[in-house]
């Protein structure tokens, strides 16, 4: 199985450099968050001489052990990924506009997926395709669009279940959200999947 | 340059137990930069995990704690990033070649300028005395309570073998020596590994029959012969004896340098 991989001009690409400090060395705080919750950062070589340590540290960069510290560096942390999701949440849809199933994939399942959904529509079946590409922060509000849109959400996966249990916490149907699960190291097969559309479209609403 | 202009006094007292070697070590580090006249501004100093790995937080440079064993894998990044500062790794005996062992081969194959100074305790300190892949067959460890089965590595062949082109062994005790070591590593133009053989009384020495930190820098001294001396002693006396001294040294194309004609190349537009 092989495809090709597009690599976009130089000039295509936008470069974002990280925020400098303005302040003098000795006023430097490495890890003092502006609004946005991002310090600025200076490099190595540019005579800050800060450290920079996995453990939990304070503003300053340097471990005390203290619990408070962990707390705070643990809270802007998550809260400078939830604060942005908007702009870290990145997915890609199929046929959903008038959509009554949908099929939600994350990662190589999507192949399958998309070849699953083609062929259903050509048939006529109103399906779509969410694919993520994020799994944290969770696409939680694309999800509840489609959960009060569609009939029935497919969640293939090549576990016994994961991404189900983020969907199925914001389906209020019962049987709404059914998955399709494979461990034996082989692929999903779009015809399984189309399997799994029809099961519900031609019973009409009775999903199993 | 002031030697206390290295540190970063106000986060003294450090962490290590009374009688430790890499205070002792740390120390020898520092005087070997300031005898090089180092920029404080351009020399970045990263660790790992474990009690040799907190010393960066003592050093008044550029410095990066990391994870377990990746000193090695983050300072390939800085020197590759930006080749003109100087990169010096600190890291300790089970850091670098148990956690890290494949950051430590492949650094010295590249051939990569980075000097390395590893604090060689023979044991893991900082969770309380398990054994490393440096601890000496049959010495007792929290988790070889009859003896440790395991042969250990020589480092300082290893990295060697593996195509490090300055390789030399000191201990806490031959301080002076030490000192030139890494001053020499630093000034060689390539990976450089500076096998720093230290002492834990409280991990190490304690379960192995050692009464204090003097015995066991009696042993170091006792147990060692310089490689100059064991060129002209007998086979007797050199047996069981470790090497201390300047052990290899080379020279082959520095892998930042071979990198930098790759970018001239590509971005002439040449073929590849």
């Amino acid at each position: 199985m092989r495809e090709k991989v597009r690599i976009p001009a130089v000039e295509e690409i936008e470069t974002k450099d990280r925020k400098k400090p303005s302040v003098a060395p000795q006023d430097y705080e490495p890890f003092a968050a502006d609004e946005d919750l991002v310090p600025p950062m200076a490099s190595f070589g540019d005579g800050y001489r800060y450290h920079v340590t996995g453990l939990f540290h304070d503003e300053t960069g340097f471990p005390h052990g203290k619990a408070e510290d962990a707390d705070r560096l643990g809270r802007r942390l998550h809260q400078k990924i939830e604060g942005n999701r908007d702009e870290i949440v990145e997915y890609e849809s199929w046929e959903l506009e008038d959509a009554e199933i949908a099929v939600v994939a994350y990662g190589s399942v999507t192949r399958s997926a998309l070849t699953a959904v083609k062929a259903a529509r050509e048939e006529g079946i109103k399906v779509g395709l969410l694919q993520l590409k994020t799994i944290w922060p969770f696409a939680q509000e694309e999800i509840k669009e489609l959960v009060n849109q569609v009939d029935k959400i497919i969640v293939p996966e090549l576990n016994l279940g994961q991404l189900i249990g983020e969907v199925e916490r914001l389906s209020n149907l019962e049987e709404q959200v059914v998955g399709i699960n494979r461990i034996d190291g082989e692929l999903i097969k779009p015809a399984t999947i189309i399997e799994a559309i029809k099961e519900g479209s031609e019973s009409n609403g009775d999903f199993r | 340059m002031e030697i206390l202009d290295s540190f970063r006094t106000d986060k003294f007292p450090h962490i290590w137990c009374s009688g430790c070697g890499h205070g002792i070590v740390m120390g020898a580090l520092v005087r070997a930069m300031n005898k090089l006249d180092l920029d404080h501004d351009k020399t970045v100093i990263v660790s790992g995990i474990g009690c040799s790995s907190r010393a960066t937080g003592y050093l008044n440079f550029d410095t990066l704690h990391t994870t377990h064993g990746r000193a090695l894998a983050f300072a390939t990044g800085i020197k590759f990033s930006e080749p003109e500062l100087d990169v010096i790794v600190i890291t300790g005996d089970g850091d670098c070649t148990a956690i890290g062992g494949n950051h430590l081969i492949h650094a010295a194959r590249r051939n990569i300028n980075i000097t390395t100074i590893m604090f060689n305790n023979s044991i893991y300190g900082m969770t309380s005395g398990q054994y490393s892949p440096l601890t000496p067959q049959k010495a007792k460890a929290t988790t070889a309570p009859y003896g440790n089965i395991e042969p250990n590595f020589d480092p300082c062949e290893l990295v060697q073998g593996a195509g490090a082109t300055y390789v030399a062994r000191g201990t806490a005790y031959h301080i002076k020596k030490l000192t030139r070591f890494i001053k020499r590593g630093i000034e060689h133009n390539g990976f450089s590994f500076i096998d720093a053989v230290s002492q834990c009384p409280t991990n190490f020495g304690r379960k192995n029959g050692f009464k204090s930190a003097v015995e066991m820098m009696q042993w170091q001294k006792e147990n060692t012969i310089t490689i100059e001396r064991a060129a002209k002693a007998s086979e007797k006396e050199v047996k069981n004896k470790i090497l201390v001294g300047e052990l290899h040294h080379n020279n082959r194309p520095e892998y930042t340098a071979n990198y930098e004609q790759v970018i001239e190349k590509a971005q002439k537009g040449g073929d590849n």
